[in-house]
């Protein structure tokens, strides 16, 4: 892209962001809760509406989870050129928030300007990332018809991101055809406000969630002390073993995050639980690691003295969501992000993630990058202290427009070098 | 007739109306923190007691919570300016089972054979009812020494949640040239052979928490240090504790830690209740999980916080163990028993009871109630694997008989 048309584009973008913003405050305005899907819903009309004026045509397709509110996939066909098909590119966003209604009410959390920062719920995450699909496709539509309609657009919003529900997944790849090109995910890239600079992601953590429960046997602590098998005793002998399967060296961690057991002190306790949330980047480290939770289901160490019982450990899988490893079609998005940004006189740094994104669902079938929503923080939270320690999230709205033009400029050279192949 | 031998048959004889005062005072509900229920048999007890020439005084529980402790005194005739024995009686007003679960469980009074089922039918009011049987028989009977004697029942309001004030009553009212502190908890009895209480176990609360760092164990799992893994590492250093051969055992009875499951922990709590008989082993292993005061095994992996662990002694019953003045006043029984063909056994037992709290200023004995079985339990099931409290009808009689022969055998100082 020439620096003419850049600037034309920079113009177009500058010239609509107050409208962008007002689109963002009614999506803020809407509480979109994962777990309140009439709100989600709601969101997903005002969204379908919004894209419509580009074209886009709506389907909704249920959560698997009646608890949650409707997928919205949004499509937008391109024309053929001389017989070759368009390319295909997906853009992925979700329409859930973390936060519930009563929590935004007590936090008065909600839309507010101040100084540099829009603050509000899902402002950085996800809203903000929503509005900048939309602004990727008005400047195309604007300012470059030709490419806008040579490619199948396709937008798919979650409708339970946060529920890390797997059905989306499916209906990723489900929708992602042969022909393309990129799944390009908007979570925001949080970048502390730097204009020049930009995070993308390009490889993300796998996690593993693990009930381990333990049945010992029940005995009065005081006349029968030896009758009892300790439940409590046999799960902290688990649970050291499982800290010890922590691995920093293979980006392999595991934490357990909940024990409870017991009833009352004066009986040797029959039951314990924990719950175990393991965390790993590539997919061998991950394998191993949960073979090693799963072997503990053989593991028993704690006996009663007079008749020997010996306690039960069980592991049960409670979800799994695969790493998306770093790989080579990532690092390909990256490096065109990089020479887009290096045209525009910007930088663009890689990132590796702990927490999961619907990347994760789609890297192994298309080539994915992520972090291409606005700049903010605080993601996932609503309160704010007076000393500052605690503050709400938000996002930086000078970061729409530089980082929407990266986007386009990224995403034209892709679609162009798709047909310079092709011919 | 032997004096033995005509005390048994007015015990006998007056059973009836000894099992009549037992009904109504099953009938009351005093679960410790009913505290009007607990009163209400305060009353009755007081009023049943007092034929016999015993004054009724009241003290307020410590927990104002619970009812007013029962202490009847009949006061001896001095002879001669010589100030008479004390004789202390000890049972306890309260039980276990709150109204609502009597009713579930449709557990009330119920005679089956031998067998009369009950709340506190054994624990304890079948006890209270062994003190009237030998203060009656001793009135009728053996009017001289009855008079004679300083003869104090001290009932305690909230045994079953063991405060300490009682204790404390005990020893003031009695004095400490008390002949002797009688503890009428249940007592087993099988062909002839009586159990008594000679020693109970000491018990010591903790409660265990560990404070760790909290982080996102996604993004920042190493600037986390986990509490639980702390907690678990402490609980196996106590798991592995337990001395049976000395009679020391722990017991982790609950844990709780962490928050969700993706932030490490920063805080996990336990309980640990600890059992031992003798005061050097009791003292051993007070040190020993002291000692784990301050522990700190897990850090977080960048090295910038270290779990602590702290220890906290949250109660603490001192055991009762085996002691001269225990067996020799078990002596006096067992030499009574023999001389009625009778055997007895020292019994040593887990449980607490209000003589924890006062043998080492009085000499104690326990288990000189009747016999029966399932105490604390409100339940039964059609397979038997569960039934209710009862007591055995036909314990009390020679109960009764055996301490009211050793009883004149103590103050007397004489063999019959």
């Amino acid at each position: 892209m020439e620096n003419q048309h850049t600037e034309v584009i920079r113009d177009f973008l500058e010239q609509n962001l107050a409208f962008y913003l007002d689109l963002l405050e009614q999506m803020v305005a809407i509480n979109s809760f994962t777990a309140h899907p009439m709100g989600v819903n709601h969101l997903s009309d005002i969204t379908a509406a919004a894209f419509g004026g580009l074209g886009f045509t709506p389907e909704w397709v249920q959560a698997s989870s009646f608890l949650y509110g409707k997928h919205l996939v949004l499509t937008r066909n391109g024309r053929s050129h001389n017989g070759t098909p368009p390319p295909q590119i997906a853009l992925i966003s979700h329409l859930d928030t973390v936060y519930t209604a009563a929590e935004e009410r007590e936090n008065d959390f909600r839309w507010r300007r101040e100084g540099e920062r829009i603050y509000g719920p899902g402002t950085y995450d996800i809203k903000g990332g929503t509005v900048m699909i939309y602004m990727l496709l008005a400047a195309l539509q604007a300012r470059a018809p030709d490419v806008y309609d040579s490619v199948d657009w396709l937008i798919l919003l979650n409708a339970a991101e946060e529920a890390l529900v797997p059905d989306f997944g499916a209906l990723c790849r489900a929708r992602l055809n042969a022909r393309a090109q990129a799944a390009l995910v908007f979570e925001g890239g949080e970048n502390g406000g730097n204009p020049h600079s930009y995070k993308m992601v390009v490889a993300r953590k796998g996690m593993a969630r693990y009930r381990i429960e333990v049945a010992g046997k029940a005995a009065h602590a005081g006349t029968s002390h030896a009758l009892g098998s300790n439940a409590i005793v046999q799960m902290s002998d688990v649970i050291r073993r499982v800290a010890d399967f922590t691995d920093y060296s293979r980006d392999l961690t595991f934490n357990v995050g909940t024990v409870a057991g017991g009833t009352v002190i004066n009986r040797v306790p029959h039951q314990a639980s924990a719950s175990v949330e393991m965390r790993a980047f590539d997919s061998d480290a991950f394998a191993h690691g949960k073979q090693q939770m799963l072997d503990l289901g053989a593991f028993s160490s704690v006996r009663s003295v007079e008749d020997g019982y010996a306690c039960r450990v069980q592991v049960e899988v409670l979800g799994e969501w695969q790493p998306w490893a770093p790989n080579a079609a990532s690092e390909r998005l990256l490096a065109r992000w990089k020479a887009a940004a290096h045209a525009l006189g910007l930088d663009v740094m890689a990132q590796a993630r702990g927490g999961l994104s619907d990347g994760n669902w789609t890297w192994d079938q298309v080539p994915t990058l992520d972090g291409l929503g606005p700049d903010g923080g605080n993601a996932h939270c609503s309160e704010r202290s007076a000393d500052g320690s605690k503050d709400q999230e938000y996002v930086l709205p000078a970061s729409f427009v530089p980082k929407t033009l990266l986007n386009v400029t990224a995403v034209t050279t892709l679609i162009n070098d798709y047909y310079a192949n092709i011919t | 007739m032997s004096q033995a031998q005509t005390i048994e048959r007015y015990l006998t004889e007056h059973l009836p109306v000894y099992l009549e005062l037992l009904r109504k005072m099953v009938a009351i509900n005093s679960f410790t923190a009913n505290s009007v229920g607990v009163n209400a048999l305060g009353e009755l007890t007081a009023d049943a007691f007092a034929p016999l020439g015993f004054k009724a005084e009241t003290v307020q529980s410590l927990n104002p919570l619970y009812g007013k402790h029962l202490v009847l005194t009949r006061q001896g005739h001095t002879f001669a300016g010589q100030t008479p024995p004390v004789v202390g009686f000890v049972s306890h007003l309260d039980t276990v089972f709150p109204p609502d679960e009597e009713q579930r469980h449709d557990f009330r009074w119920r005679e089956v054979g031998n067998r009369i089922y009950g709340p506190g039918t054994v624990d304890i009011k079948g006890g209270t009812i062994v003190i009237y049987m030998m203060l009656s028989a001793l009135q009728a009977l053996a009017p001289a020494v009855f008079n004679a004697v300083t003869w104090v029942v001290l009932l305690d309001a909230s045994e079953e949640s063991g405060g300490r004030d009682f204790g404390r009553l005990c020893v003031e009212r009695l004095g400490r040239d008390a002949l002797a502190c009688l503890i009428f908890e249940g007592g087993g009895w099988y062909n002839g052979k009586f159990k008594l209480v000679v020693a109970r176990k000491g018990m010591a609360v903790y409660r265990l928490t560990a404070e760790g760092k909290a982080a996102h164990a996604g993004s920042a799992h190493e600037r986390g240090a986990n509490a639980v893994v702390q907690m678990a590492e402490a609980i196996r250093r106590i798991g592995g504790m337990t001395d049976y051969e000395r009679a020391l055992t722990f017991n982790v009875g609950t844990v709780a830690g962490g928050t969700v499951i993706n932030r490490v922990p920063h805080f996990a709590s336990a309980s640990v209740e600890m059992r031992a008989f003798t005061p050097e082993v009791y003292q051993e292993g007070l040190e020993r999980m002291l000692a784990l005061n301050e522990l700190s095994t897990v850090q977080a992996a960048n090295g910038d916080f270290a779990c602590r662990l702290q220890v906290e002694v949250t109660s603490r019953v001192d055991p009762w163990p085996r002691n001269p003045r225990t067996d020799a006043l078990y002596r006096v029984w067992e030499e009574t028993a023999v001389s009625l063909g009778y055997t007895t056994h020292p019994e040593e037992r887990g449980g607490l009871s209000d003589g924890n709290y006062f043998w080492h200023e009085l000499p104690t004995l326990d288990g000189l109630g009747p016999s029966g079985g399932n105490a604390h339990c409100s339940q039964r099931s059609p397979d038997g694997s569960k039934d209710q409290e009862f007591v055995r009808v036909s314990s009390f009689v020679p109960k009764a008989l055996l301490n009211t022969m050793a009883v004149l055998r103590l103050v007397t100082g004489e063999a019959d």
